[in-house]
Parts: structure tokens; C-alpha cells; sequence
């Protein structure tokens, strides 16, 4: 059998591995590959168009507050029954006499 | 430990190569790819040469180091102690090359038999060729934590303490790995050793 300095003569002699002169290089660039693939754009967030509703929304609030504080809207309105009822013409629509059968009704 | 730094042209520039390992990788780690490519000029014969060997040729080498290396770049925190990179990148390396034997262990068991069928029928010339081939089977034989034993320790001149981080391993441990690859060595030369030095001696004349 072979002592250890004989051993170590052979050990020696075995292959000599040496990695091409373009693994670096390939290595640099995978390197740069993966630097560049980093650098991600964040997906853009969608823009936001609410203030395009909520303005008109708000305006119209504002001026419907502002028209039934002044009172000038009064004039606008198509007239009501009640409106109509507290007219002097009652008789003619003969709501009076509505009224009181109602009035005979409950007594 | 500054960095180093020359003005040159007016502008301030790094010199990478009078930097210790620690500084590059602290500049890698901030992605300075400058300080990554000397890191890698430094070691990667090195991390090459383990791969080589582990699989004695038969997993791609460079492949194994570019993933090492690409390993480092994606995540240097993972290496605690940076006095310590050359150890560490030759560990993933050795790791990566057991995973792919661990994944396709029939494939290479295959084209072992290839080749020594090849071998075995065609007449093959005693020269210092023939020894290097030899001597690289027999170390290929050897149990796997065996040879990384031998091959941090007697190729790469790693001390038994620094090798014995590198396994993760006493260095009692170490010691006895080393001893039983050699034996195993002996062993397996046992046939062809005297042979092979007689070669080796009519070579040198």
C-alpha cells in the first residue's frame, strides 16, 4: 500500500479545473440581469376622478340651501292642494262642504 | 478599513482592488455591481475548482458558480461574517452540487457507466494522462463528506479549523474525515498505485 508522501505525489497529478475566462463576465451580466429586473415600476394607481362628481353634488347642495333659506323658490313650485284649499275659492271647488259631512260623520 | 478612494478626472473612485473582502461586500450589498465583479474575479476560480471536483466533472461547474455567486447578490445578509465570504460561497457551491446529484442520481450514475465502458474496451496509453484520470475516479469514489474534506484541506489549503467551520463540523471531525479519505485513497490505489508513480517518475526524466 502506498505511504502518505507517495500518496500526496499522486494527489498532485489529478486534474486541474479552470474556469473559462467568460464565466465572470457571464456572471456579471446574470448579475446585471437581476439589478435591472429589481427595479420594478409600481403599477400606476388608477386616478382618482371623485372630485369631478362631488363638486357638482356639492354646488347644488349650496344652492338649494341658499334658494330655500331665501324663500325665492316660493313663486317656482306648481300650486299644491293644500295651497289650493286655503284659497278663497274653497266654495267653488266645494271642498267646505267636504268638510262638513266629514264633521256630520263623526257626530 | 476606509474605503479607498483615488481622484481620478476629477472624479472620486472607488479602488475596488485594495479593498478588503469585507468592504465589497458591504458595497454589493448596497448593489454596487463594481464591488460585486472584483468579489468575483477574487473567488470564483476557486468556487469553480470545488464544484469541479465534488462532481468530478460531471455537473456543470460554471453553472454551479454562477448560482453561488447569483445566491450572494440576491442576499448577502445571509453571510454572517464576511471574513469568512471565500468559505461560504464554496459551501452553496458544494450544496448546489449535491442537490442536483440528489435530483437525478440515475442520470449521472449512467453516464459514469458510459464512460467506463468506454474505457474499458478501448485501449488506453500508461502516461501522466492516464494518472490524472485514475487519481481523479478515485477521488470521485470517495464518500461524499470524505472528498470535501479533501478537497478544502488539500486543494484549496484550507486549515483544518477553517475547513471545519466551512463543513459545520468539529475539527475532530474533520480530522477523521481527512484520515479515512486517505485511507480510502490508499485503498482504492492499492492495484495501480506503484504503477502509477512509475509513470510519474519516467515523466519527470
Amino acid at each position: 500500500m502506498l505511504n502518505d508522501r507517495e500518496l500526496d505525489l499522486l494527489l498532485e497529478n489529478t486534474s486541474q479545473p479552470k474556469a473559462s475566462a467568460a464565466l465572470a463576465s457571464q456572471v456579471l451580466n446574470a448579475v446585471a440581469g437581476v439589478a435591472g429586473g429589481n427595479i420594478m415600476a409600481f403599477p400606476q394607481r388608477r386616478q382618482s376622478h371623485s372630485w369631478a362628481f362631488g363638486v357638482p353634488l356639492a354646488a347644488s347642495l349650496i344652492l338649494g340651501i341658499w334658494l330655500g333659506a331665501s324663500g325665492s323658490t316660493a313663486n317656482l313650485w306648481t300650486p299644491t292642494v293644500s295651497s289650493v284649499a286655503s284659497t278663497e275659492n274653497a266654495d267653488a271647488l266645494g271642498l267646505e262642504d267636504i268638510e262638513n259631512l266629514i264633521e256630520d260623520e263623526l257626530t | 478599513m476606509a474605503l479607498v478612494e483615488r481622484v481620478r478626472n476629477g472624479r472620486m473612485v472607488a479602488e475596488w482592488r485594495l479593498c478588503q473582502d469585507a468592504e465589497l461586500l458591504a458595497a454589493s450589498e448596497s448593489r454596487n455591481q463594481q464591488a460585486f465583479a472584483e468579489l468575483m474575479a477574487r473567488h470564483y476560480q476557486a468556487v469553480y475548482r470545488v464544484a469541479w471536483r465534488l462532481s468530478a466533472g460531471h455537473v456543470d461547474a460554471e453553472d454551479v458558480t454562477q448560482e453561488a455567486f447569483l445566491k450572494l447578490w440576491n442576499n448577502p445578509q445571509q453571510l454572517r461574517e464576511s471574513g469568512a465570504l471565500k468559505g461560504w460561497l464554496m459551501r452553496v457551491a458544494s450544496n448546489l452540487v449535491m442537490d442536483r446529484y440528489r435530483q437525478k442520481p440515475m442520470q449521472e450514475l449512467d453516464k459514469a457507466e458510459h464512460v467506463v465502458d468506454h474505457a474499458a474496451t478501448a485501449p488506453e496509453a500508461i502516461d501522466q494522462a492516464w494518472v490524472t484520470r485514475r487519481m481523479d475516479a478515485a477521488i470521485a469514489d470517495l464518500p461524499e463528506r470524505q472528498k470535501l474534506a479533501l478537497i478544502y484541506v488539500h486543494f484549496e489549503h484550507m486549515t483544518n479549523i477553517v475547513a471545519a467551520a466551512v463543513m459545520d463540523i468539529s475539527v475532530d471531525a474533520l480530522e477523521s474525515l481527512l484520515a479515512r479519505a486517505r485511507r480510502g485513497l490508499k485503498i482504492a490505489l492499492a492495484n495501480d498505485g506503484r504503477q502509477m508513480l512509475a509513470v510519474l517518475a519516467v515523466e519527470e526524466k
